[in-house]
Parts: C-alpha cells; structure tokens; sequence
C-alpha cells in the first residue's frame, strides 16, 4: 500500500519535471513530502552515521594499540552511542547531536581566530596607526576646506580584461 | 551568449540570467529560501535563471556584482585608519573575508557544481556602482542619460554620477566611505529603532507625522552639505567605522536620548528625526541630481542604488523638473546590482550595441520571476483537498472586483514573480481603497505590522490623473504624489497631538486607505501591456464602482519574504485573516478551506524587520 502511494507520488514528480521543467525548479511540491516518507533524508544521515562509526572505530584501534587503552574506551563509546542513536532516530535524537557536533566546531573556530586575530590587529593595525601616521586624523575621517566633496574619475577606457580581476 | 549575474554575500542575494543583452530571469534568493534579505550564494535563484533560459546552452560568462579585493582594501585600510578601535568590528568581519569572500570565483565554481552546473571558464567583476549605474542606465528607455547611484557603499564609493550615451556607461564622480547617503539614512533608522537595510521603509513611511526639528541641526553638526549635493559626515558621532552599530553616544546626545529600542512605543522625537532625516536625504538628492545634469548636460536621469527606493524624494525630484524625465530601476538595491553586473559586461566590455526607443523600458515591468501554470496549480489543490473555484479569462476581474468592493481582502498570486523590493500586482495581497478602516485592518490582521505604514495605490496608468498629481507612469510603484486636492479632505489642525493609531484612523480623502498623512501616495500605475489581468482586475472595479484604484501591497506577513509559490501563498493565506486567494485561475474562499492546524508559532518563524 505504502509502496503503490510512493511509486505514485515519484510519477507524479518526475512527470511534474517533464510537464513544467521551470516551475518545478523553483517549486516541486511532490519532492518534499515523497522524501520525507521514502525515508530518504533519514537514510542519507544513517549513511553518513556510519562512515562516522568506521572512521571513530578506526581511530580507537589506533590509540589502543599505540597510546592508551582507556583512552581508547571513551572514543569506542562516543563513536558507537552515536552510530546507535543515528540508527534508531536520524531526524530525532541525532540532529541535537549534529547540532551540537555544530555548536562546538563553531565555538573553537571563534577561539582560534579571536587567538590568531587579535595579536595581529594590536601587532600590526594598532602601530601602523599609532606610529606611522601619528595617531593623527587620516584621509579617511580629514575635512578638507574644499568647494565639493565629489571626487572626479578618470573617464572609463577599461578593457574588457579589467572586468576580469577582482580590483 | 549567456551571461549570469550574481549578486551575493552582503544582504539581498540574487541572481539574473540575459541572453544577448536580452533579460531572460531574475529573481532573489530570499523568494526561494524563505529567509528574507537571504546573502548566501543564490543557488536556488541560479537554478531558476538557469532553467528559465533552458539547460541546453552553456553560460558564457559569471559576473559577479563588485571587485571583492578592492572592498576588502577598503575594510582593511578602515581599520588602520581607526586601530586600536574597532576590534569587535574587525573580528566579526574578517573570518567571513578570509574563508569565502577572497574566493568569489572559487565559491561560485563549487556553488554551480553542487547545482550540477559547469562553470563558464570567464569570471567578470565590474565595480558595485558600475553595477547599480548599469542597472539603471541599459534598461532604461533613454538612449542617453545622467545616472546617479545613491547607495550604502560598494567598494569605496557611495554615491556615483556617471553618464551613459548608448552602450557606453562612464562614471565620472564618486562620493566615498565613510561619508554616504545610504549609511547616513540607515543610521537614523537604527537609531528610531528599526531595522538596518529593511527598516528605512518606516523610517520614511514615519517622516509625514514629524515636524523638521532637527533638520538645522543635521546639517550644522552630523553633516557638512555642499550645494552641488556632496557632503562629509562628521564621524564622531557615527559608529560604523570602528564598532558595531551605527551611532555612538555622542549622537545620543545630540537628538536627547538614547536610540529607541525595537516595538517599544513611536513618540513624537522618531517623527520628528524620521521627518527631519527625509528633509535633508532631498535636500542632498536634488543638489546631486542638479549637479548631474550640469556636469553631463542630459535631459534625463537614471537612479538606482539602495537610497533610489526612496521614493518621496523621487517625486520630489521627478516634481522639481532638473529632468526632462527620470527612470528608476525598480530592483535599485543590491540585488539589481546582479542585473546591472550582467548587463554592463554585455554592454560596456563587450562593446554590443544598445538601441532604446526613448518610451518604452527593458524591463518586462519587472515580472522576470518563476510562474506557475494552471495545471500544476491545480494538481497541487486537489491532491491536498483545498476548496477552490475555476474562473476564467472572461470572469477573472470581475468576480474579483466584486469581492474587494464587498469589502474582502484578496491574496493575488499569478504569473512571473516580480523581481525588486516591490510586488506589482502578481504577489499581491489587494484590497477596497475607499473604506477608511482598511489602512488598520490590513495593518494589523493581514500584515501583522506597525499601524502607521501607508498602503499603496494601484490605478489604471491611464485614470492615474483623476487622482493623483501625476503626468506619468509610475509601473514600478517608486514615486509618491500628492492626491488630488478635489479629493482630499483637510487637516483639522489637531492631528499633532493625536495618538498615532487615531490619526491613521481619520479619513483624508476618498480614497482613505491609500492616502497617506500628508495627502500622499505611493502610486502604481497599471497597464494592459505590462499586465493585462491585474489590469482587467483594476477596470472591473472601475465599471463596478467608479474607482480605478485598489489598494496593493506585498503578499507577505511582516519579516516574511514576499511569497514565490502557490505553496507559500497558500500558506501564508491560512496564517492571516485574509477572505479569498487567487491562484492563477483559481479562487480559494477562507470558507472553503479545512482546517489549518499549525503546531509552531509561525510568528517566530519569521526576525521582524
């Protein structure tokens, strides 16, 4: 039964391509729906659970062998509980889990580029400031005694190959 | 050839397809992804544009809307002009720099790969107000023009004159950061408590219930203005160069307080700044648009660039007669710069000719978006259940005009998406512009949104002047005018000290919902040409009641992108007390239709703007 509504609803979608090639580009309203209940989002995420076990598994064998038994444990058990719970609840359960894996991925990178960024603004930005100009008022933020502000350009005899570099 | 315009990474991304200077498609990524002002690679618009122009020819080219290492000099010199300030600034800004936007070609070759696309072995990078002057100058109707670009900023300019003749476009003056119409307008949007790059819309629609208080004080501390309408902004009292938000204390202190917090109450200071604010942005326009017609010696202009969707001050422009005539680009922010970006590589590198006619725009009255056919529509009905009734060709307008003139409110959606800020009348929600309560209802039940936001007037191009004082089309809704004085009904001079929700509520014309404080509207003209049905629609409401007017505004709820499919339209009819719902031939009566049963609250789905 279920498998005749599906078979149904890919027709329906595929013909839907065939019929309207531009309007199901920007809306194929058959798509959703026949993803969700073919299951295909939740078997993609399973799939990709598992080449996360075979890699977390791999590594566990390395540190068991050649560093620390206990340590190795810990990984076997975060790579299976989170194999186990991508199994049972791909949509469920497992995207707090990706979401979190996420979170911690975006805090690091934070860390890291607040670590590398800011030695070089207060090593670099700050004494060009301070020493080379002077601390003084730039070109930028200046006020000129002048009659207008519009700065003139040069009439445009650009090739085309100056549309092609990026400044 | 086929050339791809892109526009992407800063706010409103878009892409835009022509076909040998010829505008196949264009459309926002925001229609497609749902997030409103969406800046991440338009891969859904690409595939759109794609598809509309057939997937049996290779692109020619990419064109990318800026020169992203000219920008990043520009960010980078900033912050060594302001060093050890602007720490906060700088580490929110660079990694996005340094991991996408220093790749643009590198982005956009994987961004096509993941569309199954080939990418072009040509990548073209015009400057940002190169893209918007384009955008204004090769659709337009004029063979020659002055093209004056108002905008935030691109690389280093913010505001351009430049001058088109054929298919050349030269700029010849620029404004630079960090003293730009665009910043300067956005900053007293922020500080009245709305919301930068969307919410300067309020800020104008506020300005008609203010008083100029503080526009002598704008121009004697906030800026220096010369009468050839360039100007410096005196940054201590802006916070955008070396912070994260647009103004500082100081400028707290000047206009008497600090900045009013979102959906806390308007008080008469906001009107006051919005009206003041709106004074001066004329003010600089007009001495910008005067300078540009001395220095180019052209009868006509071209606008566009953020500050171009300004469109009291294009009136007003439109009114003063520097022009002959003006033509604004109706997609004049950043995602007509993915347009403007395509076309100024056909045109001006690519050295194609260009022949305009000197009436009639390139534009295709901006309907450049997906539709949808009957078939499918119908498909999509009946496979959910949903009630509808077929009309037809003959019957469309006037069973439509009959329910708006019994006082309904219709979700329009039919046709080919508007590309552009605006919908014209095909993701429309319309409704009777002679009931004097409309203004609120539609306000506060449809679009959920602030009670003193005007609603437009759609009216047939060719009864515009029975209304409005206008001697022109206005298709592309970007210039007010004053209603007629016959219609009006005076001021009771009290209205200052009303509260806001009254003075909304107090009928100013006969055609109350569409009128706005001032006596102003936001006018649309209509013609059969560009859009026949919406204008059948128009003209049965014209036989039926004598108004050639209904009101338009965008199907939409408030911090929603405008809706793209019958999907989106469907559900946004279902969300909001709307009575009826056109798709293409169909009419869904709010009746008709079972239950609607969200889990969620749909309100959050949505940032408001």
């Amino acid at each position: 039964m279920v498998e005749a509504v599906l078979k149904q609803e890919e027709e329906l979608m595929s013909t839907q391509q065939e019929r309207f090639p531009v309007a199901a580009t920007a809306w194929d309203f058959a798509k959703s729906t026949q993803d969700d209940k073919s299951g295909g989002v939740a078997n993609r995420k399973r799939l990709i659970a598992l080449f996360q076990l075979i890699i977390g598994a791999s590594i566990g064998f390395a540190i068991f062998h050649y560093w620390s038994q206990t340590l190795a444990y810990v990984v076997w058990g975060i790579a299976g509980t989170t194999g186990l719970v991508a199994f049972i609840s791909p949509l469920g359960a497992y995207r707090y889990i990706e979401k979190a894996v996420g979170g911690l991925g975006w805090l690091l990178g934070t860390i890291m580029g607040v670590l590398l960024l800011v030695p070089l603004y207060f090593l670099f930005f700050a004494p060009i400031r301070l020493f080379s100009r002077g601390g003084k008022k730039n070109a930028i933020f200046a006020k000129p005694q002048t009659d207008s502000f519009w700065v003139t350009r040069e009439v445009n005899t650009e090739s085309r190959s100056t549309y092609e570099t990026q400044y | 050839m086929r050339l791809l315009g892109i526009s992407a990474y800063y706010h409103d991304s878009a892409a835009c397809l022509i076909d040998d200077g010829n505008i196949v498609a264009a459309a926002q990524e925001e229609r497609f992804t749902r997030i409103k002002q969406d800046h991440s690679f338009p891969a859904r618009a690409v595939k759109y544009c794609l598809a509309e122009g057939g997937l049996d020819r290779p692109l020619d080219g990419v064109v990318f809307y800026d020169k992203p290492l000219l920008k990043f000099h520009r960010i980078m010199e900033t912050y060594l002009n302001v060093a050890p300030k602007g720490l906060t600034s700088y580490l929110k800004a660079t990694p996005l720099w340094l991991r996408k936007k220093l790749w643009i070609p590198a982005e956009i070759e994987d961004a096509l790969k993941g569309i199954g696309v080939d990418a072009p072995a040509k990548f073209y990078f015009p400057e940002h107000h190169e893209s918007h002057a384009a955008s204004a100058f090769y659709p337009s109707p004029f063979q020659e023009a002055a093209i004056l670009t108002v905008d935030g900023v691109g690389e280093w300019a913010t505001s351009t004159i430049s001058v088109g003749e054929g298919n050349k476009l030269n700029i010849l003056r620029e404004l630079r950061f960090p003293h730009s119409i665009g910043l300067l307008y956005s900053a007293f949007t922020y500080f009245t408590g709305f919301r930068v790059n969307s919410g300067e819309y309020k800020l104008m629609g506020l300005a008609p219930y203010g008083r100029p208080e503080y526009t002598d004080l704008i121009l004697d501390k906030v800026i220096e203005l010369k009468d050839d309408g360039s100007f410096r902004m005196n940054m201590e009292y802006f916070g955008y160069a070396d912070g994260l938000t647009m103004t500082n204390d100081k400028f707290a202190d000047l206009f008497g307080g600090p900045a009013r917090t979102a959906e806390s109450p308007i008080t008469r200071r906001e009107m006051d700044i919005a009206r003041s604010i709106q004074d001066v942005t004329e003010k600089i326009v007009m001495g910008m648009a005067r300078h540009a017609r001395e220095i180019t010696g052209k009868r006509f202009l071209c606008l566009a660039g953020g500050v171009a969707l300004n469109c009291v001050a294009n009136g007003k422009l439109l009114r003063e007669g520097i022009f002959d005539d003006i033509w604004i680009q109706p997609a004049a922010g950043d995602a007509g710069g993915a347009l403007g970006a395509a076309l100024t590589v056909w045109f001006n590198a690519l050295d194609n000719p260009r022949q305009a006619d000197g009436v009639n725009d390139f534009m295709q009255g901006a309907y450049l978006g997906p539709e949808f056919p009957d078939e499918l529509v119908e498909e999509y009905l009946t496979k959910h259940g949903y009630g509808f009734e077929k009309l037809t060709d003959d019957n469309w307008g006037e069973r439509l005009a009959g329910l708006i003139d019994e006082g309904n409110v219709l979700g329009l959606h039919h046709g080919r998406m508007e590309f552009g800020p605006r919908a014209l009348g095909n993701r429309s929600i319309v409704g009777d512009p002679r009931s004097p309560k409309m203004q609120s209802v539609m306000n506060l039940k449809i679009k959920y949104r602030e009670s003193f936001r005007p609603f437009a007037p759609a009216c047939l191009a060719e009864r515009a002047p029975d209304y409005f004082e206008i001697d022109r089309a206005s298709p592309y809704m970007l210039l007010v005018a004053p209603v007629k004085e016959d219609r009006r009904i005076p001021l009771q001079g009290d209205e200052d000290d009303l509260p806001l929700v009254e003075w909304v509520n107090r009928p100013r014309s006969d055609i109350p919902a569409i009128t706005h404080v001032d006596h102003s509207a936001r006018v649309q003209t209509v013609s059969d040409k560009t859009n026949p049905r919406f204008s059948a629609l128009i003209k049965a409401f014209y036989q039926r009641t004598g108004f050639a007017i209904v009101i338009n505004t965008s199907f939409n709820v408030r911090g929603e992108p405008i809706v793209c499919t019958p999907e989106d339209a469907y559900r946004c009819f279902m969300r909001t007390e709307m009575d009826y719902l056109v798709l293409g031939s169909y009419l869904l009566a709010k009746t008709a239709q079972p239950d609607w049963d969200e889990n969620a609250d749909w309100r959050s789905e949505f940032a408001l703007d």
